[in-house]
């Protein structure tokens, strides 16, 4: 069981999981933290994760290019992201209450597309699966020939590479540029942006779209990414994860990477695992990241980290 | 002399509200004007208007005597207007040169220049003698100086008109003489100033001409040198002088509420009571005076249970209530009306019957076997809305409908219904017409007069003097000292709110 | 004069509030009529009509015995799920885990009806109802006290849990279960039949299954021919009946009064002498107990034994039937027989035209969209909120009028006094 152990641990493939696994949950989360610290509560990536990857199953199944699957996931995850905002921005209803809604919506809207466009005509059911142009690894030139290293980071899928360079781009935005400065009071004191002049509706706005399009394309990565084709409800809650990991990583871009790395990794684990027959149960492993998240909850995340108008719809005139 | 903005006939109006009727308005280059009236006469709503936080209904804005349209703050901002807001708009994780930065377009953009904006910070802070660290985020800063960050904002931005909303309301006297200095130094610079304020002493002191307002319409504009206190008190209130509620001579009884040497924590967990002993006895009023902001709200809360006490003991009527919880405390007889009222005072989405039960929904017999029993709800609740005098349709109207003056008038009814034997009053008149505010008034001294042991804490000097038979002044957290009203004296008081024990001998020596 | 002006004003206040009252019903179904037109766009793009596809579903759902009977199997779990978002959401605790609660519940009622075999029904029932709301209370327990003690969003910790009570179902209906001394304590929570090579339970023993319309008939003499009438049970009339209780629980008990008053402002609560810790908790254990509870009635009235995937979702369809219902214990049951129908005339609409059954996600996740965002503007009659506006005017004007004049002459009258 040790020797078995060690081979998985010790295993380039493992560790290339990882990133791999990484991925899509640090696509969304990066997107969801931009949104996040513009004060909307960020439950809705589910539904739009699982638009991506419709749109991206669709755009590529008629563009017959992976290219056109990226633009339709894009524009489904902003199509659902423009909802919410609607919901969140325009109406000021509960946001957690329209991301149930709108992630109920999405499965259902996932589903029927799926249906539409794949099924067989007579009977009403997909009845084949149909598989369509996905994304292909990119070896990186030079840095994908060093030794295991290479192997593990460098010969990924695009989307994985954007992912990780999300990390450090999502930071000097909100950290060294004007518009960061924008969002991060609107999430903090909306007023106090909105009497020097910044609309916080449009940077509500756009930040959620933003998060759409992230979201859109982690959805992506799993339907023409890691397989390629759409399974109904395939996004399985990754959506929910990635929240879970901009609280864990308390809002901050590096500390969420260490979030969604430690879910992939309990992803791997549990992946490789169910095929051992170990004394712990694999369902402890899939469970595992997040018992991990709760207990890091309990244990270490303070509740004076979350941005202050976190939830809250701006009302302009509310006196 | 052109003016520089000129307001004509500017109307606005709420559900239910005619906050400015008709209002003109004419502010000259370089002057300090002040815009004088009671709470609700329409002040900061014009001033909003202005500054394009409303949109006024009707009316015309002259800038520079050219018609300008100012649907928003960044319209505002760019004809040269400044505003530093009653409760300041600044973000408090951020640093001071990024709030003062917020929303400019940044010389290199995308990108931000903190590096060339904090100099030039540093260096408009020293033109103008405001010294400021712009690195620091705001929410270290003391309130004194979270202003002078809301001043440079607006400085920042080339304000021509800096419009300041009741700027000394957080100021202690000191501060404040601080603060009049800087207006005048940039009224030497061409600045103009609005400034808000319902205090007749400070609007004399620091102005150029006064404008009087008196709900929602301006009563008269006149120079401060043609004017006196006692005119525009009475173009303030519409009468001829202020009341003076008349009491009964005050015949104390046994000591009701005793603190002993109580330290509490603020919500920052930064020491915010230091130790403060005090009594109140039956059918007495006990006034705190201080300038917000000092310990007022904890002071009121740890006698509620509200507010954990670090040490030293609460006592009411001899028994030993601190760290108690809320609900044993209120069983113990002492009532509380705390200082806001809509998030603390009432349930606002509740009915007015519902808030009026809030203390006692359990107790029979209003509940009996934990359900609770409609017809005599009903009962008292009709009683109360009529002794009381509280405007509504019916008793299952949601409070938060209700004006300001009628729902501490809920407030009221419900603690004095308790029948306490400790009334804790705490700013029970912030933000009311003067007809709820006497009607308040009338009703605690009323209170008094049964027995009940009263304790008022105000930041409203008028209010404590005119209300209380024994005042203590409250400063950073301590006692300065405790004297009986008849012997209170003005100046000693303004020393005290400033801090200074220097009048006092009994006072102990202060550290740090 | 008085008199009369006096009662036109009660007059004029029952119908502005009967108004009032029939909104709040007119909202969700205007809400619902308005998502079935909308997803009927998806129905003609299958190419299908949405008019005979809607009649299908509704032949589905309420068309003969049969498909009654599927409506109401499917109503039951979410009227329990959507009492207990219901409860929470009022009281200030949302109470997104009430699908893990559900599993818990479950888990424990099928260990009661595979375990405690020679217990009476008379006993057996109600113990294995309480067994399912006393795991799904201790299941909410757990984000309760977070939320009270330490203030932890209860949405973040309740979703984290419904991830890891899965994954324990799905452990535990692996795992043989034995009864007796010398057995380990894994094999006495396993719920796995140990006869069967597949993960799911055996059946629950005879006694503690909901007595349903056919034993009732029985029991009185007759008999009962449809075979649609075994799928009647107790267990629907226990679910309105916990609507029921919760309706009075919640607005007609000083616990309602402390619940609600924490939902809508814990600090004005708090100050009013409520005890905001205990209240919180007590409203999660209540939830819980609520969601436990439908876990237990999908087991004992109709499936009988729990199995993977036994009844995915159905903890999450509360949120939405709650908001449907306008969060009323009352509107929870009408909100829920709209699902319930729904899910029941579903694979019927999809047979018949080929409309997809995802679509009725859709149509609800529109209805749910439409129904907050009808609460939250004001879209009630202008007329109505003119009134509003009136009548704070009045008020207004009223306390203006009186106060400078009324006040002067108490003034002379105190002074008077004094002199």
């Amino acid at each position: 069981m040790f020797s078995q152990l060690l081979e998985i641990f010790t295993s380039v493939a493992f560790y290339a999981a990882v990133i791999r696994l990484t991925a899509p949950l640090l696509l969304s989360a990066m997107g969801g933290l931009v949104a996040e610290r513009s004060g909307i509560i960020t439950f809705g990536m589910e539904g739009m994760m699982l638009m991506g990857a419709i749109g991206a199953a669709v755009g590529s199944y008629y563009t017959q290019s992976v290219l056109g699957g990226l633009v339709f996931a894009m524009l489904a995850g902003m199509f659902l992201a423009f909802l919410y905002g609607i919901m969140c921005v325009t109406v000021g209803a509960n946001q957690v209450v329209s991301a149930v809604a709108l992630n109920l919506g999405a499965l259902g809207l996932s589903s029927t597309i799926f249906a539409l466009v794949f099924s067989n005509k007579a009977l009403g059911v997909v009845t084949e699966v149909v598989s369509v142009p996905s994304m292909r690894p990119v070896k990186i030139p030079l840095l994908g020939d060093i030794p295991i290293l290479g192997d593990i980071l460098f010969n990924q899928l695009p989307l994985v590479y954007i992912a990780f360079l999300a990390v450090p781009a999502v930071w000097f935005v909100l950290y060294r540029t004007t518009i960061g400065l924008k969002i991060r009071s609107v999430g903090e004191h909306p007023h106090a942006a909105d009497t020097v002049g910044i609309s916080v509706v449009r940077v509500r706005y756009l930040s959620v779209l933003f998060t759409g399009l992230m979201a859109g394309l982690a959805g992506a990565l799993l339907s023409i990414g890691m397989l390629n084709t759409f399974q109904e409800n395939m996004s399985a809650g990754r959506g929910f994860i990635a929240y879970t990991a901009i609280v864990f990583g308390k809002w901050e871009p590096f500390g969420i990477l260490l979030g969604t790395l430690l879910f992939g990794l309990a992803d791997a684990i549990q992946l490789r695992i169910q095929a051992l027959n170990l004394p712990i149960p694999y369902q402890f492993w899939v469970a595992f990241p997040y018992i991990v998240t709760l207990l890091a909850l309990v244990l270490f995340v303070g509740k004076a980290t979350w941005p202050a108008a976190s939830g809250q719809p701006f009302k302009r005139e509310s006196k | 002399m052109e003016s520089l903005l000129r307001l004509e006939k500017i109307c606005k109006t709420f559900p239910g509200v005619v906050a400015n009727d008709h209002v003109d308005l004419e502010i000259l280059p370089g002057e300090i004007h002040a815009l004088l009236g009671e709470n609700g006469a329409g002040k900061t709503t014009l001033m909003n208007c202005v500054y394009g936080v409303y949109r006024p209904d009707s009316g015309t804005i002259y800038w520079k005597g050219r018609p300008v349209e100012i649907h928003q703050a960044r319209d505002a901002i760019a004809l040269g207007i400044g505003m530093v807001h009653q409760h300041f708009m600044l973000v408090p994780p951020l640093t001071v040169a990024e709030n003062i930065i917020l929303g400019l377009p940044s010389p290199r953009e995308p990108l931000l220049d903190l590096k060339s904006a904090s100099r030039q910070i540093r260096e408009l802070a020293q033109s103008y003698g405001l010294p400021i660290e712009p690195d620091v985020p705001v929410w270290q800063l003391p309130v004194g100086v979270q202003q002078r960050v809301e001043i440079l904002k607006a400085l920042y931005r080339q304000a021509e008109l800096l419009i300041l909303d009741e700027p000394t309301a957080v100021l202690t006297p000191g501060e404040v003489e601080e603060l009049f200095k800087v207006l005048r130094a940039f009224k030497e610079k061409g600045l103009s100033i609005i400034f808000i304020s319902h205090k007749l002493e400070e609007v004399m002191t620091i102005s150029d001409r006064i404008t009087v307002m008196r709900a929602g319409k301006v009563v008269d504009t006149l120079p401060a040198s043609r004017t006196n206190p006692r005119e525009l008190a009475r173009m303030m209130v519409g009468r001829e002088v202020f009341l003076h509620i008349e009491k009964p001579p005050c015949t104390p009884g046994e000591v009701v509420l005793e603190l002993e040497n109580v330290r509490a924590q603020s919500d920052r967990d930064l020491p915010a009571l230091k130790g403060i002993s005090l009594q109140v006895r039956a059918g007495e009023i006990v006034g705190i005076a201080g300038v917000d902001g000092n310990g007022q709200t904890e002071l009121a809360e740890v006698i509620a249970g509200l507010r954990r006490v670090t040490e030293g003991r609460i006592r009411v009527l001899g028994k030993d209530i601190t760290n108690c919880m809320p609900k044993d405390i209120i069983d113990l007889g002492v009532a509380f009306v705390p200082p806001d009222r809509q998030h603390m005072g009432l349930l606002l989405d509740f009915t007015v019957s519902e808030n009026l039960i809030g203390k006692s929904f359990d107790r029979p017999p209003f509940s009996r076997y934990g359900f609770l029993q409609r017809r005599f709800i009903e009962n008292f609740c009709d009683g109360a809305i009529r002794s009381c005098d509280i405007r509504t349709p019916h008793a299952q109207v949601p409070v938060k409908l209700l004006s300001g003056g009628n729902q501490q008038k809920v407030v009221l009814a419900r603690e004095l219904s308790l029948q306490p034997k400790l009334l804790v009053a705490s700013q029970p008149t912030r933000g009311l017409d003067v007809g709820a505010t006497e009607y308040i008034r009338r009703q605690m001294v009323e209170a008094r007069s049964a027995g009940t042991a009263i304790l008022l804490i105000s930041t409203e000097l008028d209010e404590v003097l005119s209300l209380s038979d024994r005042i203590a002044v409250i400063y950073e957290g301590e006692i300065m000292g405790i004297m009986s009203a008849a012997e209170a004296d003005l100046q000693e008081i303004g020393l005290l709110m400033a801090g200074s024990r220097a009048h006092v001998a009994t006072g102990t020596p202060q550290t740090a | 004069m008085l008199r009369l002006q006096e009662s036109t004003n009660r007059w004029e206040i029952l119908y502005r509030r009967f108004l009032e009252r029939s909104f709040n019903i007119l909202i969700p179904l205007g809400a619902i009529l308005a998502a079935f037109v909308i997803s009927s766009a998806l129905i003609v793009a299958r190419g299908a009509n949405p008019l005979s596809a809607y009649a299908a579903l509704f032949a589905g759902a309420f068309g003969s015995s049969n498909a009654l009977a599927n409506t109401v199997t499917r109503m039951v779990p979410i009227i329990m799920t959507g009492l207990a978002v219901t409860y929470g959401y009022r009281s200030g605790f949302f109470n997104i885990g009430a699908e893990g609660q559900l599993f818990m519940g479950a888990m424990a009622t099928t260990w009661m009806g595979i375990t405690l075999t020679g217990w009476p029904a008379w006993l057996l029932i109600p113990a294995s109802l309480l067994a399912g709301a006393l795991a799904g209370s201790l299941w909410a327990l757990i984000p309760g006290y977070l939320k009270a003690k330490r203030g932890f969003n209860e949405v973040l910790t309740t979703l984290l849990l419904n991830y890891i009570t899965i994954q324990l179902f799905e452990f535990l209906i692996r795992v043989d279960h034995a009864v007796g001394l010398g057995h380990p304590f894994l094999a006495w929570i396993g719920l796995k039949d140990p006869t069967q090579p597949f993960p799911k339970s055996a059946y629950i023993t005879e006694a503690a299954r909901m007595p349903s319309l056919t034993s009732l008939l029985t029991w009185l003499g007759g008999t009962a021919e449809d075979p649609a009438f075994q799928r009647f049970t107790l267990a629907a009339v226990v679910a309105v009946l916990a609507a029921v209780v919760i309706y009075i629980l919640l607005f007609k008990t000083t616990t309602g009064y402390r619940a609600r008053a924490v939902g809508v402002n814990p600090r004005a609560a708090q100050y009013m002498g409520i005890n905001v810790v205990r209240t919180t908790i007590t409203t999660a254990l209540i939830s819980g107990a609520l969601a436990g509870m439908a876990g237990s009635l999908e087991i004992m009235g109709f499936q009988h034994r729990v199995i993977q995937n036994f009844l995915v979702g159905a903890g999450y369809d509360g949120i939405p039937v709650a908001l449907i219902g306008q969060l009323n214990p009352l509107g929870v049951l009408l909100s829920a027989l709209f699902f319930g129908a729904l899910r029941a005339g579903a694979n019927r609409m999809q047979i018949v035209s080929g409309a997809p059954v995802s679509i009725i996600y859709v149509i609800q996740s529109l209805a749910i969209l439409f129904a907050i965002a009808g609460t939250v503007i004001d879209l009630r009659p202008r007329r109505l909120k003119q009134a509003e506006i009136e009548e704070a005017k009045r008020l207004e004007a009223e306390l203006a009028l009186q106060s400078s004049p009324a006040t002067g002459t108490d003034i002379l009258g105190e002074e008077a006094r004094h002199v």
